[in-house]
Order: C-alpha cells, then structure tokens, then sequence
C-alpha cells in the first residue's frame, strides 16, 4: 500500500516537473509574491500596442512556419490581431463580436452563441494582459527560469482541450510584463507568440477595432 | 399522334443519353509503340522541403482559410491544414500503401467530407498514380497532351502543355465531377492550384506562400 502511494506520488512529481525542467524552468519559489506583481502590471493596462512573431512547430514536419504582425489590444475586450508576413488576415475581436478579414472576404461571428470561441477569447485576452491567475477553467501550475516566469494553464473543459492540451504565458522576471505565449496541442506540436516592442497604454484610436 | 410524341420521346431520351454519356467530344486513344512506358511527370517534383499554402476553402455557402503545408516524410506525402493562428483542422498521410488520418477537428470529421478531401489531395499529389494502367488520348479541341487511368470508379485524365502539369480533370463516364488547375510554375512548383468541384458548390484555392 505505502509503495503504492509513493510510486504514484512520485509519477505525480515527475510529471509536474518534466515539462517545467525540459525547457530549463523549475517550479516557482514565491508564487504569492509573483501573483501580487503581475497583478499590479496588469492592472494597470489600458492597451497593448506590439509586434509578434508566431511560430507554428510541426514537429513531424521537421518546420517552422513563421508568421510577423502587429497586435494591439485595448481595455476591457478589443483586440486587432494583423498578420502581415508572409501572409495577409486580420482578426478583430471587439464586444463579444469577432471579425475576420482574409484578402477580399470578410466574415463576422457572435462569440457569444459559441462556448469554445469564447473561451478562446477569453484565454487570449486574459493571457496578454496577464490577468491568468483566478481562472476556474484551467488547472494553473507556476514556474520559473533565470529570466522568465511561466505561468502553466491546463484547461479543465474537454472541449478546450481538443483545441490545446495546455497553454504556457511567459513573463519577464524583472518588469512581469507578458513576452510569449505557447498553445501546446495533445500532439505535442505548439504554436508561440512572441511579443516584441511592446508599447503599453499608449493611444489607440478606436477605429482600430471596428469593422469597415 | 401517339406515334409522333414517341418517336419525339424516343428521340430526346436519344439525345440526352448521348449528351450525358461523353463529358468528352470525340475521345480517342492514342496508339503507343510497344513497351512504350508511359510515365506522368507530378506536379511536385520534390516536397522533401516543406511547402506551404494559403488555402481558402469555400463549402456550399461556408468559407474558411488557413494554411497548407505538404511535405515529404519517411515515404509519404503529409498533408496538414491549420488556421492562420495556428489551431489545426487536419493532419493527413498519404503513405505508399494507405492513409491515415493522425488528426481531425470535429468540423470536418465525417465521412463525406473526409473523403472528398482525401481525394481531391490525393489527386494533387498523384497518389496511386504508379498502381494503374495510362493510356494517352486525344481529345478534339484540345491542344495538350493528355494521359487518363482508372481511378475507382472514375477516369483520371492528365492536361500537360510544354511538359508541365496545368490540369487534372476527374470525370465519370457521364459528366465532370472535379477541376484541378495548376499555374505559375516557379523552379517546379505551382504557385496556384484551384480545385473545382463541378457537382457541388466546393472550392479550394491554393496560393503558394514563399517564405
């Protein structure tokens, strides 16, 4: 019996920390502490103006698929997600309503109709601004490596999880801003989104946001 | 009277049976010297690199885009379709002796669309091309060489004009079931592949992505 519950305590042990130690990351020492300072940062944005660099790994391809863009998002749920290398789509989010631009069609959906689509939005916008901590919808474990933080959130809804079995947010140790988000699959190939020249709370005019 | 309204009768079911039965005018074979071995040249020549397509797929009245990559690995031909956030639709391996699908979203996930996709990929990738007999043809009108086999129930006929693929044409023995077009070849790769559906209203647009 005891043996039991040591080889499963250890299994448990060895799966919280595989994927943490895989990517140099060991579980976080101060969690409160990291929790009270990003929620202070996050707090205090009212908008995002950034590039991304997304990258796409299929791991049996052997690939990168890479893609460049701007992202801007702005308080409390607009978003405008442009790509604009090597192809061209625009995604807006704004009120419950999401908006997709690819070469001359254009479409728009309720997200408010759509469960799944809503708790996409959702993980999105509260990933960027950071704001992950109280999520009931995902199980969140903390990490930490010698610049980053990482926050690990793993979703507890079956339907989420067809779309990603876990979702990793990178902050900077020293300024606790989001840099990265990663969308790992159940297949183990993920997609990352880099943030570089992060502009926070500057002006965003509104139009941004809206569907011409 | 009755008389005339049948020979009218007979003569339209005449006329409709011979319009339905040949999507082809004046289909002939071309006589091939013997062990003349008859070889189609693919559209990709080589797809150890990985290429990628921006793919906008229009069902009935539904649209989606996303994107394509097709690329060699360990004998066959692997077929994934993402959106351009990167969530993936399809995952498809068209190996030697079978395919497998290693992964589907629930949207696409039945039957009829499952194996509309393996065929129409199938055919842009000439998979089980090497198992069946070619024969050349000529067909009136046409300028191309042509090349067709049996594909199940279909015929499979190969359009090439100064030795580059620019149409596969999948046809019944009645009509024109699928348009595939291939243009813009750059150093053996086609920078734009449309496939036509001519039974339904289905229409992927394939647009080469140069990274």
């Amino acid at each position: 019996m005891l043996n039991k519950i040591t080889i499963t305590l250890g299994l448990v042990v060895v799966q919280l920390t595989s994927v943490a130690q895989a990517d140099g990351y060991s579980v976080m020492k101060n969690v409160d502490d990291f929790k009270t300072k990003a929620k202070a940062v996050a707090d205090e944005i009212t908008s995002i103006n950034s590039d991304f660099v997304q990258k796409k790994v299929l791991s049996i391809m052997e690939e990168e698929i890479v893609s460049k863009g701007k992202f801007l998002f702005k308080k409390a749920n607009s978003i405008r997600w442009e790509y604009k290398d090597p192809f061209v789509y625009l995604i807006i989010i704004n009120d419950g309503e999401i908006f997709i631009k690819d070469d001359n069609k254009e479409n728009k959906f309720d997200m408010k109709s759509n469960k799944t689509f809503k708790g996409i939005n959702d993980m999105i916008i509260n990933s960027v601004s950071g704001n992950i901590m109280d999520d009931d919808n995902y199980t969140v474990s903390y990490y930490e490596s010698a610049t980053n933080y990482m926050v690990q959130l793993v979703p507890k809804e079956e339907k989420m999880k067809e779309f990603m079995s876990a979702i990793q947010v990178f902050f900077d140790k020293t300024s606790h801003d989001v840099v990265r988000v990663k969308m790992i699959e159940e297949s183990e190939d993920y997609t990352s989104i880099e943030f570089k020249n992060r502009l926070v709370n500057s002006a965003i005019a509104d139009d941004k946001f809206s569907f011409k | 009277m009755i008389r005339k309204n049948l020979i009218l009768g007979i003569f339209s079911i005449l006329l409709l049976a011979s319009c339905a039965t040949n999507p082809y005018k004046s289909l002939t074979e071309v006589e091939q010297p013997n062990n003349y071995n008859l070889n189609l040249v693919p559209a990709f020549k080589d797809l150890s690199k990985g290429t990628l397509y921006k793919a906008k797929v229009e069902i009935l009245k539904k649209y989606l885009s996303g994107l394509l990559m097709i690329k060699q690995v360990k004998g066959s031909n692997r077929v994934i379709f993402t959106s351009e956030t990167g969530l993936k639709f399809f995952d498809f391996e068209f190996a030697p002796d079978t395919f497998i699908v290693h992964e589907i979203m629930e949207q696409f996930d039945n039957k009829y669309v499952l194996n509309t996709l393996k065929e129409d990929l199938g055919d842009v990738l000439f998979y089980g091309v090497s198992e069946s007999l070619l024969s050349q043809v000529k067909i009136n009108g046409e300028e191309s060489f042509i090349f067709r086999r049996v594909a199940d129930d279909d015929w499979l006929y190969y359009f090439y004009s100064e030795e580059l693929l620019n149409k596969i044409e999948r046809a019944s023995d009645k009509k024109k079931k699928v348009i595939i077009t291939f243009e813009n070849y750059e150093e053996d790769i086609p920078q734009l592949i449309n496939i036509a559906h001519k039974d339904f209203k289905m229409n992927i647009e394939l647009n080469y992505i140069k990274r």
